[in-house]
Order: structure tokens, then C-alpha cells, then sequence
């Protein structure tokens, strides 16, 4: 996946993406991380001023985080475009209040958490939710499955059975290789309930013999 | 690995294995030891699982298949962004900043009364409501003369002018609270330490007070052929709190539009800036409460409740509705441009006559004839015509799922609405069957194709199954509905309905459970639901079919379809 141009490392990117960006082209390595050296203040600045354009510019930067976070949290979606658009129309609603005291990056990240943990409690999927456990014995055969994106969209279905705080910490930790502290980062949480919401969502998936399955390890 | 690192492996194990023994301990003190465990020795609970292996194997998994947004999706959305987004930040300014309400416009009837007013220099922030009766003053009360070189300072809003001319403006605007509400909104948007510098500008200063007269002279001038004039429905009561707020209020409106074009824009954030030649009307700018509204050439404007008008561009004229109704009747453009603000949403006029209701949150654009197009924030154009109705609202969306469905979806599930095909008239079925039925007053839009799925797919797969191969237009049903957008899910409730009718309800049931899966917020859902029950029942299976029909009526209770399910639910054994 393409990574947009950024400014420095930060929680909101794994650290193998963190190494392969840059800024506009220049990149400042110091101490082994990123530094800001570009004009992301002063594009953010215009943002916070209204500028269409460099409101545009950071939406085309951020989207490909903002995708692949909410890929890891909610998986494949007929809504998926519809979820990434939501994260950008908050992020200009909140823009404006950004002060600069995260990285920009987090403060998108904690937005994208936020709509996607929205996405995950509608009335209508918890109605989904309560089907999916009633008619399990419809759902396909994970030795059958064989594609990468049959397989993930099984997982997604089993981690639909989590309570949506597990199933988050649990797709930030598991699918996106974050470490607690910056999911507790993301999700505005104390490190250990993060640690705590891993462990019981690791539980219950390894109960689960659909997700062993997945993992080679049926019994 | 070591026998030691074995030996501890089992201690571990065997101590996760009593904790997690039901009944031996109870929740608390269950989670507290295995968290402990974990700690200590992560590797040894799971059931055996390594945790670095879970995470390893389930990462390359998402590396493999995550979703991402195609080309054309992501020009889309940057480009929503780009037109919208400048909007949504001066209104989120505007939020921020607006404190010209009766409670934080807090006044002090010892430090400031109409004759201290001249020259008199106030903080918001240290007024005392309390203290302050609003009638104790009334507009009438505070005359041109008053206002000569008054300075505001409104929680940073500042504002100086000593033209007296520019105090006279405070005839024009019969403002309430409300009204200055809206009006500040716009005014703060602009960025507060370029209005700071350009109010201590004398040029620009001079130029706002040639802006306040040319407003007022335009306003008020009933002669005027191509005037914008604003005719007050009534003459309201003031009080100093009013007018001050309003004053400084509408002055740094003023200013705003004499010295700042960009912050004009910019406030107007997505609206389209007309490029083209057009009939220009001079610049004018005021308040309407519960009044007619001549926009001269434009056309007209019947306002019930509050409405700022805005026109800082001879070709591009707004009407910020602050709270109520507004009926436009707009004859013709003369190539210029006429935009409605309802919050976030606008409304551009396309030689047409229409109503838009403000109530809150609540937003509702309803156009009796022509064309209008509406944009909100979180949805994309929807292009109305005579007859439709739009509300803002979680279900904005819904119009566009419903005109991408709706013919399919009528034809085919009419026939098996609820009751049997024998039991009510094609109308009433097709009705019942529509997709719309998630609020059967959302409206029809001719809402832009969505591009993901095309619509020959979907026509494709129809005609198939009308040709009788099945088999073809299941495929196609499927592939479809692997697809994003509302034909997608119009895809799965389809192969469901095909499933169901040749015979398959357990098929019909996946179907309906793939479409609740990937489009959970659809409102195509609650025709999902409605065959899922009619599946349910093919299969003798009545508690969940039950269920399904409590879920349907619950969760769209004034659809055809929840209607169906609330009678339905009688039936039921």
C-alpha cells in the first residue's frame, strides 16, 4: 500500500511504514527517526484557515493511514469509502481545534478510531451480530476458504463477535502490530485496560475454532 | 527450548488451566490471574498459542487482503473535501468561538448604558447579566449619534469604526437573538488576528463604512430597481444587550464583507463561486425575521423565522437561514448564482421554487418546482426535482440506496410481498417491496450513479434470471455484490429474493446475512430482513422468524416492511 508523505514517525504508523516515508521528497533522519522538516505547519495552518486546497492536500496524505487502519479494524465493508470520507469531514470539523500537541497523525488516528468504533455499534449490525451467532452453521468452511481476502473477511466475521473496545484493541494489536501503549494512544485508553481488552479478546478468538482454523491450528 | 523453559511453560499452563476452571474462582479474581500470567508469561496461554505467532500470521493475513479505496473513489472524496471542507471548518470557527448567546454575552447594566455608549468601550467578558433587564432600553433608544466611535470588543471579536454611518446600520437590522446568533457565525468565521489588523487598518476602515453605506442604501431603498430590499415583517423590542451583540454583531459582517473577499469565501466555504457572467445585483447584506424578501432579479423569498442574506458578489447571492422556513420562488438566475444555507447544508438553486426548514439540527429541503442541488457535509450531491423531499439525517444516504434499487426491487419482490402475491394488489406489494421503505417518507433522489458497481452488471444479472438461467445470475448476483455502493447491496437482497423463490430459503438466508454483513446501515436491510423471515418460515423455523420480524419492526417501524412485520406479528402462532 502506498504510504502518503509525512513529517515524522509517530504511533499512527507501524515503524516498517515509518521508514519508508518522507517529506515532499526530503527526509531527515535524526537519532534513527523522522523530524519535522517540512511545511506540514503551515499546510495545517491554511487547513485550520479553511483552505480547500490544503485541506485536500492532507486528506490525500492521510488517506492511505485512515485506510489502512480502518481496514484493520473493520476489515473489508460495503461502506468502506463511506467510513474513509466520515474520518476526513470530522477531521475538518475538528481541525480547527488541533493545537499541535500530538502528532497530527495521532490526532487523524484517534478520529479514524473513533468512526470506526461508531461503525461497529448500529443498531442494525448489532441486530447482524445477534444473526451471525444464531446461523453459524451457514457460515463457509475455513479449510475451504482459500484467498487471503476470504480468509481475513472470515477473521473479520469471528472478530464481529468481540464487543467493539476488544475488537479494536485486538485488530490494532494483532492486525496492525502496535504495541499498547500506542493503541492506548489511539483509543484514548489507560495502557493496562488496553493490555487487558488484548488478553480476553485473544481468549475468546482462541476459543474459537474458526479462528484456530484460520491460524493452521485446528484441533 | 530448554527443560527448564518446558517446566515453566507447565507451570504456567497449569496455573492459567485452574484459573480458567469454571466455578473455581470468581470473575475478578479469574481476569486478575490470568492477566498475571499473561504478564509474566505470555506465550503459555492462548490454548498453546504463541501471541508473537497469532500476531505475526494474522498481520500478513491483512497485509494480504485489506480493503483499500480505488482511484476513482479517492478523487471523489478529495474532491468532496476540497469543496466542503473549507464550510466545515469556518462553521466549526464559528462554533467555537460564537459566544453571542444570553449567557455568555453577559452584560453590565452599571458599566454600560445607552448614554455611556459613544465612545464607550465594553467587554463581553465582563458584563453582568444578571444585571441587565432587557427592557430597560430599547433599540429606538440608541441612535446614529450613539454608536460614533463606540468600540466593540466581543470575546476577541473586535471592531472600531467612527463613521457615524456605519451606527446607522442598527436601523436597518431588526435583529433578535437569534438573528444575531446567525449572523455572528459568519462573522466569526473569519479569522480573528487578520480582522484584528484589518480593523485597526484606517484604509479598511474607511472601506467598511463605504460597505455599511452601500448595504444600507441598498437595503432600505425601496426605489431601487435591482435592489436587494429588506422588508421587516415587525418591528421587535430591543434591548442593549440586543443591540450591542447585534452591533457589533453586524458591523464586523460589514466589515467582513467591505475588507475580506476571502473570508467571504471562505465562510461560504463549497458553495460554487460563479465563474460566468451573470446579472449582477449590488452588494448587500441584512436580516430577515418572519418577511418577504425581494432578491430583485432572482426572484423572492417568503421567510418564516430568521434569514441572513449575503450577497458580497454581484453574481452570487446567499440566504443563511438561521432558524425556520424559507420558500424561494427564483425566476430567473440571470446567469448568477442563489444559495440557501440551512448549518452545513446548502441548497443551489436552479431556477426553481422550493422550501427549506431549519429546526435545530433538523434540515429539510422539500422543492415544489425545477432543480435544486443539495450538499451536506457527510453526504454527497443529491440533486433534487419537483416533488422529492430531502432530511438531513443519518439515513442521507438511503436516497441514494433507494434510487439505485428501486425498479428492480419493486418488480421482483412484489411478487412475494408479505401475505402472497394473491393477498394484496401489485401496487400495494410494490410499494410494500420498495427499498425506500426504511422511512417511507425519504425521498426519491436522482442521487449520482454510484461508479463502483455498474448498473449493466446488476440489468445484467436481472435479465438472466428473467431468462431462466439461474445459475448465470447467481454469479452475477454474487460478483456484484462483492462490489461497493447501493447496487451492491441491491445485489445481495436480489440473490436472495432468487434464492427464495427457486426454492433455496437456506440460500436466501446467507444472502440476506451477506448484504446485513457488508451493508449493515442500509436501508435496503429491511427488505433483507423481510425475506430472511419469509426464508425462516419456508424453513419451519417460527422463533426466528419471529425474531426477525420484532428486529424488522423495531428497526423500521414506519417501512411498508415493518408495517407488514407489526401485522404479521399477529399471525404468528
Amino acid at each position: 500500500m502506498n504510504e502518503p508523505p509525512s513529517t515524522h514517525t509517530d504511533v499512527n504508523r507501524s515503524p516498517e511504514v515509518a521508514r519508508h516515508t518522507d517529506v515532499g521528497g526530503r527526509r531527515d533522519v535524526r537519532g534513527g527517526s523522522l523530524h519535522l522538516v517540512g511545511s506540514e505547519e503551515e499546510l495545517i495552518a491554511r487547513a485550520q484557515r479553511g483552505d480547500g486546497a490544503a485541506l485536500r492536500e492532507i486528506a490525500e496524505r492521510e488517506i492511505p493511514r485512515i485506510e489502512r487502519l480502518l481496514g484493520r479494524i473493520l476489515g473489508p465493508r460495503g461502506d468502506f469509502e463511506d467510513l474513509v470520507q466520515n474520518v476526513l469531514l470530522e477531521m475538518c470539523r475538528s481541525i480547527a481545534g488541533f493545537q499541535g500537541r500530538s502528532r497530527f497523525s495521532t490526532f487523524v488516528g484517534g478520529i479514524t478510531v473513533r468512526v470506526a468504533r461508531r461503525a461497529l455499534r448500529p443498531s442494525a449490525y448489532d441486530a447482524r451480530r445477534a444473526e451471525l451467532l444464531e446461523h453459524e452453521s451457514l457460515e463457509p468452511d475455513p479449510e475451504q476458504v482459500s484467498s487471503a481476502a476470504q480468509r481475513l473477511a472470515l477473521l473479520h466475521q469471528r472478530l464481529d463477535r468481540l464487543t467493539p473496545a476488544k475488537r479494536i484493541a485486538f485488530s490494532l494489536w494483532a492486525l496492525d502490530e502496535r504495541t499498547p501503549e500506542e493503541i492506548a494512544a489511539l483509543t484514548d485508553a489507560k495502557v493496562h485496560t488496553v493490555r487487558s481488552r488484548i488478553f480476553h479478546a485473544r481468549q475468546e478468538l482462541m476459543h474459537d475454532q474458526v479462528v484456530r482454523a484460520l491460524l493452521g491450528r485446528a484441533p | 527450548m530448554s527443560r527448564e523453559e518446558d517446566e515453566l511453560r507447565a507451570a504456567f499452563a497449569a496455573i492459567a488451566d485452574a484459573a480458567d476452571e469454571p466455578g473455581r474462582l470468581d470473575d475478578a479474581a479469574r481476569r486478575r490471574v490470568l492477566n498475571r500470567v499473561e504478564t509474566i508469561g505470555p506465550s503459555l496461554v492462548g490454548e498453546g498459542i504463541d501471541p508473537d505467532v497469532i500476531r505475526r500470521d494474522l498481520a500478513d493475513l491483512a497485509d494480504e487482503g485489506s480493503p483499500s479505496l480505488g482511484r476513482a473513489a479517492r478523487t471523489r472524496i478529495l474532491a468532496h473535501i476540497e469543496r466542503v471542507g473549507p464550510s466545515i471548518v469556518a462553521r466549526s470557527r464559528a462554533d467555537e468561538t460564537d459566544e453571542l448567546d444570553s449567557v455568555d454575552l453577559e452584560l453590565d447594566a452599571a458599566e454600560f448604558d445607552a448614554g455611556e455608549f459613544d465612545a464607550g468601550e465594553f467587554d463581553a467578558g465582563e458584563f453582568d447579566a444578571g444585571d441587565f433587564d432587557a427592557g430597560d432600553s430599547e433599540a429606538a433608544d440608541l441612535e446614529a449619534a450613539d454608536l460614533d466611535a463606540a468600540d466593540f470588543r466581543v470575546r476577541g471579536f473586535d471592531f472600531e469604526s467612527s463613521d457615524p454611518r456605519v451606527g446607522r446600520e442598527l436601523d436597518l437590522a431588526e435583529l433578535d437573538a437569534t438573528a444575531v446568533e446567525a449572523m455572528a457565525r459568519d462573522a466569526t468565521a473569519v479569522e480573528a488576528p487578520a480582522r484584528a489588523a484589518t480593523a485597526r487598518d484606517a484604509t479598511a476602515r474607511d472601506a467598511a463604512a463605504r460597505d455599511a453605506t452601500a448595504v444600507e442604501e441598498v437595503a432600505l431603498d425601496p426605489r431601487a430597481p435591482r435592489a436587494l430590499r429588506v422588508t421587516m415583517g415587525r418591528r421587535v423590542a430591543w434591548g442593549v444587550f440586543a443591540v450591542s451583540a447585534a452591533a457589533a454583531a453586524l458591523l464586523a459582517v460589514v466589515q467582513w464583507l467591505g475588507v475580506s473577499g476571502s473570508a467571504a469565501r471562505l465562510a461560504s466555504g463549497g458553495a460554487p463561486t460563479p465563474d460566468r457572467a451573470c446579472t449582477s445585483l449590488p452588494p448587500a447584506s441584512g436580516v430577515v425575521r418572519d418577511g418577504r424578501l425581494d432578491l430583485g432579479v432572482r426572484g423572492r423569498a417568503e421567510v418564516e423565522g430568521n434569514l441572513f442574506v449575503r450577497a458580497d458578489t454581484g453574481c452570487l447571492t446567499e440566504l443563511v437561514l438561521g432558524e425556520g422556513r424559507v420558500r424561494v420562488e427564483a425566476d430567473d438566475l440571470g446567469g448568477g448564482s442563489l444559495i440557501v444555507w440551512a448549518g452545513e447544508t446548502s441548497v443551489e438553486v436552479w431556477g426553481t421554487r422550493f422550501t427549506v426548514l431549519r429546526d435545530g439540527a433538523h434540515q429539510e429541503v422539500s422543492v415544489e418546482e425545477g432543480h435544486v442541488v443539495v450538499r451536506a457535509p457527510e453526504a454527497r450531491e443529491l440533486h433534487l426535482r419537483a416533488g422529492e423531499r430531502w432530511q438531513r439525517g443519518q439515513v442521507v444516504a438511503s436516497a441514494v440506496e433507494a434510487s439505485a434499487v428501486e425498479a428492480s426491487a419493486v418488480e421482483a419482490s412484489a411478487v412475494e410481498a408479505p401475505g402472497g402475491s394473491g393477498a394484496m394488489g401489485e401496487n400495494e406489494a410494490g410499494e410494500l417491496a420498495s427499498p425506500r421503505l426504511a422511512g417511507s417518507d425519504r425521498p426519491r433522489s436522482r442521487h449520482r450513479e454510484p461508479r463502483d458497481v455498474s448498473s449493466e452488471q446488476l440489468a445484467e444479472a436481472e435479465q438472466l434470471w428473467r431468462d431462466g438461467d439461474r445459475d448465470r445470475a447467481r454469479g452475477l448476483f454474487a460478483r456484484v455484490g462483492r462490489g461497493h455502493g447501493p447496487r451492491a447491496a441491491a445485489a445481495w437482497v436480489r440473490l436472495a429474493r432468487l434464492e427464495l423463490r427457486g426454492g433455496a430459503p437456506e440460500r436466501a438466508l446467507a444472502a440476506t446475512r451477506e448484504q446485513g454483513r457488508r451493508f449493515a446501515s442500509s436501508p435496503l436491510s429491511a427488505e433483507a430482513l423481510w425475506i430472511e423471515a419469509e426464508a425462516l418460515e419456508r424453513l419451519g423455523r417460527s422463533t426466528q422468524r419471529r425474531a426477525a420480524l420484532t428486529r424488522l419492526r423495531t428497526a423500521f417501524p414506519s417501512s411498508p416492511q415493518g408495517l407488514a412485520a407489526a401485522r404479521a406479528l399477529g399471525d404468528v402462532p
